[in-house]
């Protein structure tokens, strides 16, 4: 799982969660695997990433110390900044772990990659 | 099952004496370095160019029927070796030694090493050894334990267990058949007789020997401690041997009551529990434990033991994990049987073929957890073995067209995306695949696509956050209205304002516009490259078969629709009639029989359901309350909305383990029932008009499916 896709994944359709975000990462496992730098893609991506979230999740899995708790507003030509955060967001991939709901303490298990966030029946509000 | 890692060895089929080393030593460095190339890529093992002391054993696996027992008596004569680690389903496994030199000698007379299987040649495998940096770790025991499960650590004392294990002796009984398949276990019956040809007790043939006192007071023990409703009636010893297991079953769902009970004598094992959904659990049962199976445990999550030697087990303090040897384990299981077969539950009915179409939501999710989950849990069970890149080779030319124009940069969920032969079709797209299914999600992710296993009824995703979203074939699973609407609603609540979201559903009509879909139509050619289907799409997908045909078909149908770019996927997307049939031998899953199918089409013209029931000829699109739910005939127009569509499985049994199964699941595995709901023309657009802030944009019909495109507002 990347940090792009953790982005993303909130545990708000649990029972009593509003908000569900960001899920907590604990990492066991961890692999950092090369993806082509595209520059206008992270650009573009970061208008619809959370940056806090990002931080803290980058920050939770070791890839985080380099990354500014805000976005300045020029950084779309600092390229330094934008490969790192093109690392935290492509290339760090949590193999294994889980993911804990910041609201209700839930934990959803990360294994082999995958984040399994099925809910049972009761602990889902309809 | 032919697999791209047996052609290694097809040269090797002359018969040469066991043992012998058949390579030149350039030719085996070719083979080595193309299957160090295929296993770092496809199955992402960590090879290693320096020696270790782990070695990787192709074509020496659970896939290719080598034991871990053979290994090891094949490898202890390299050196010492620590592990033998073995992989449900894999054609390779991993021998662990004691020091680098004893895998370097394994790895120097080893390699290309013949390994006879017995009298038949074409069992025979030929090894091949690469050097590993590490092996996946020895399977642990879980913390989690499936719903409804207790162990009950040191029910009885040892002074009980000596008493109990002296009440049977095992050593005057014969091993059992099953089928003409000697069973690896040996087993006594109290009470009523199991019969393993019929999964069930005659009920009116008690034994003349009913469950002993002493195992009554134990028995009393449960009962008042509340784990189990009821006395049993009937006792199952089994012994089994070191190295000895039963594969996974669930016990047979009529014969027996709810709460099944069982004492580990003698030695601890590892229980496996595996959910249709793919979980699995590794539960320690301790020697002199009580396990006992109510619920979910009993009835959803099979259970089985993995012929091993050892277990990984906690320590005694808890706080580490330590191998223990397995010893002779006796295991009395007991249960109450069913004395009066006339009382039909839910979920007798269910194994008829007798479901109503459901009413409420929880009913809605029991079927389909039954009727879509299972079914795909099962398919791609066996289908999963060096099949995924050969199962993503059929997407449709306009939901590939439709991705094809996304702008670069979108962020994009394939909700249902099954195998994810929908991801990567555009690769300047940031995608993420989900699916209830963790074994797709699991193919998904080893073709390197971002996944997530989730429910498409409660999606995982923030608000807003998606620019498209993809659900290609997966509402016409959903078994009540309330879950279609409520699946549309989490698609419209992920997407941001002007989000788009492209849905797919199986059509109830089958020839619209005079021109019967492929799926009515390939029923009348029998090819058999046709009826083959991937692990999740069942239905209504241009086949890729005689793709010349199909464009051309396309073209047509789709006018000034189809552009350019349409064909040029379309070309490159082309799969040769070889490589489908190929698949088919590896997948094994077909149509029932096409010339079956005709005979009912051509003896019965409106349809035939289960216990001669006859389908009736038009439904409402509200479903009735007392309706039955009818199992369809392939390849015939829809008589009704809400059906199951079989689906037959020819398992091709690898070992004499899994035929076992079969046996003791009454081999009803084979032929798999999935629920669908087809939709009328208009449903569709009518059901996403009832989500607030969904706006049809596009609708069509494309290949025995209503399609629409819609947008967030």
């Amino acid at each position: 799982m990347k940090l792009l896709t953790h982005n993303m994944l909130t545990s708000s359709v649990i029972k009593g969660v509003t908000k569900g975000f960001p899920l907590k990462i604990v990492a066991s496992k961890v692999e950092v695997r090369e993806v082509d730098y595209n520059e206008p893609f992270i650009i573009k991506t970061l208008s619809k990433v959370d940056w806090p979230a990002l931080h803290q999740a980058a920050n939770e899995v070791g890839y985080g110390e380099d990354l500014p708790i805000e976005l300045g507003e020029d950084f779309q030509k600092d390229e330094t900044l934008l490969r790192k955060i093109h690392n935290a967001l492509l290339q760090v991939d949590i193999i294994e772990g889980e993911l804990v709901c910041p609201e209700s303490g839930r934990k959803f298990p990360i294994s082999n990659g995958i984040p399994n966030m099925l809910l049972s029946e009761h602990e889902v509000s309809s | 099952m032919k697999t791209e890692s047996d052609t290694w060895c097809v040269d090797n089929m002359a018969a040469p004496k066991e043992g012998t080393v058949t390579h030149s030593s350039k030719k085996l460095d070719m083979k080595l370095r193309k299957l160090e190339k295929i296993l770092s890529s496809k199955e992402h093992l960590e090879i290693s160019s320096q020696p270790t002391q782990i070695l990787c054993i192709q074509n020496g696996g659970l896939g290719n029927n080598v034991s871990q027992l053979e290994l090891l008596s094949v490898f202890s004569a390299s050196g010492d070796v620590s592990d033998v680690v073995m992989i449900p389903q894999k054609q390779y496994s991993f021998v662990s030694f004691t020091d680098v030199a004893g895998a370097s000698r394994a790895f120097h007379h080893f390699n290309g090493h013949l390994l006879r299987k017995g009298n038949d040649p074409s069992q025979d495998v030929v090894l091949y050894l690469l050097f590993v940096k590490r092996a996946p770790s020895p399977l642990k025991p879980s913390s989690e334990r499936p719903p409804g499960l207790h162990v009950l650590e040191d029910f009885v004392t040892e002074e009980d267990e000596e008493k109990l294990l002296s009440l049977v002796n095992m050593d005057d009984t014969e091993e059992i058949k099953v089928g003409g398949v000697m069973k690896h276990r040996q087993v006594k019956h109290f009470g009523f007789e199991f019969r393993y040809d019929i999964n069930d007790v005659d009920v009116n043939n008690p034994l003349p020997d009913g469950i002993p006192p002493l195992c009554q007071n134990i028995l009393h023990r449960a009962y008042n401690l509340g784990v189990i409703g009821h006395m049993p009636d009937q006792l199952t010893v089994n012994q089994y041997k070191p190295g000895q297991g039963i594969p996974p079953h669930v016990d047979t769902v009529d014969a027996f009551e709810d709460g099944i009970v069982s004492l580990s004598l003698g030695s601890q094992t590892m229980m496996d529990f595996r959910h249709p959904d793919g979980r699995h659990l590794l539960v320690t049962l301790p020697r002199r434990s009580l396990l006992v199976m109510t619920g979910e445990s009993r009835y959803i999550w099979s259970h089985g033991i993995t012929p091993r030697k050892s277990d990984i087990v906690l320590t005694p303090d808890r706080d580490g994990l330590t191998l223990q040897n397995r010893d002779v384990r006796t295991s009395f299981t007991f249960r109450k049987v069913i004395l009066n077969r006339k009382q039909t539950n839910a979920r007798q009915k269910a194994d008829a073929g007798l479901k109503s179409v459901p009413q409420s939501d929880s009913e809605g999710r029991e079927l389909e957890q039954q009727h879509v989950h299972q079914v795909s849990c099962s398919l791609c069970m066996t289908a999963l073995p060096n099949t995924s890149a050969a199962l993503a080779t059929k997407p449709w030319p306009r939901v590939a067209e439709f991705l094809l124009d996304l702008p670069d940069g979108f962020l994009v969920a394939d909700v249902g995306c099954g195998n994810g032969k929908y991801l990567g079709i555009n690769k300047k797209i940031f995608e993420i695949g989900s699916d209830y299914s963790s074994n797709l999600a699991s193919i998904c992710r080893s073709r390197g696509f971002e996944t997530c296993v989730a429910d498409v009824t409660n999606l995982p995703l923030r608000c807003g956050v998606l620019d498209v979203v993809l659900c290609i074939a997966v509402i016409h699973h959903m078994s009540t209205q309330a879950r279609r609407l409520r699946a549309v609603s989490e698609i419209i609540r992920v997407l941001r304002s002007g989000g788009k979201a492209l849905i797919y559903v199986w059509a109830m009509e089958q020839d619209y516009d005079k021109t019967p879909s492929k799926y009515i139509n390939t029923g009348r050619q029998k090819k058999p490259e046709q009826m083959l289907k991937d692990s999740r799409e069942t239905v209504g997908e241009p086949t890729s078969s005689g793709t010349k045909l199909q464009s051309a078909e396309l073209g047509r149908k789709d006018g000034l629709e189809m552009n350019q770019l349409t064909q040029k996927q379309n070309a490159h997307l082309r799969v040769s009639p070889a490589d489908i049939s190929s698949t088919a031998q590896q997948l094994n899953i077909r149509r029932k029989p096409a010339e079956v199918l005709e005979m009912s089409v051509a003896s019965n013209d409106t349809g035939v359901s289960v216990h001669g029931v006859h389908s009736q000829s038009e439904t409402s699109v509200l479903p009735d309350t007392s309706k039955t739910l009818h199992v369809h005939v392939n390849r015939t127009q829809f008589k009704e909305q809400d059906m199951l569509v079989p689906w037959q499985l020819q398992c091709k049994m690898a070992n004499e383990d899994k035929s076992e199964a079969c046996a003791e699941n009454g081999d009803k595995s084979s032929v798999f029932h999935r629920f669908y709901h087809v939709f009328r023309q208009g449903e569709l657009e009518a059901l996403c008009k009832k989500v607030p802030g969904c706006e049809v944009r596009t609708r069509y019909y494309d290949q025995g499916n209503w399609c629409v495109v819609v947008e967030k507002l």
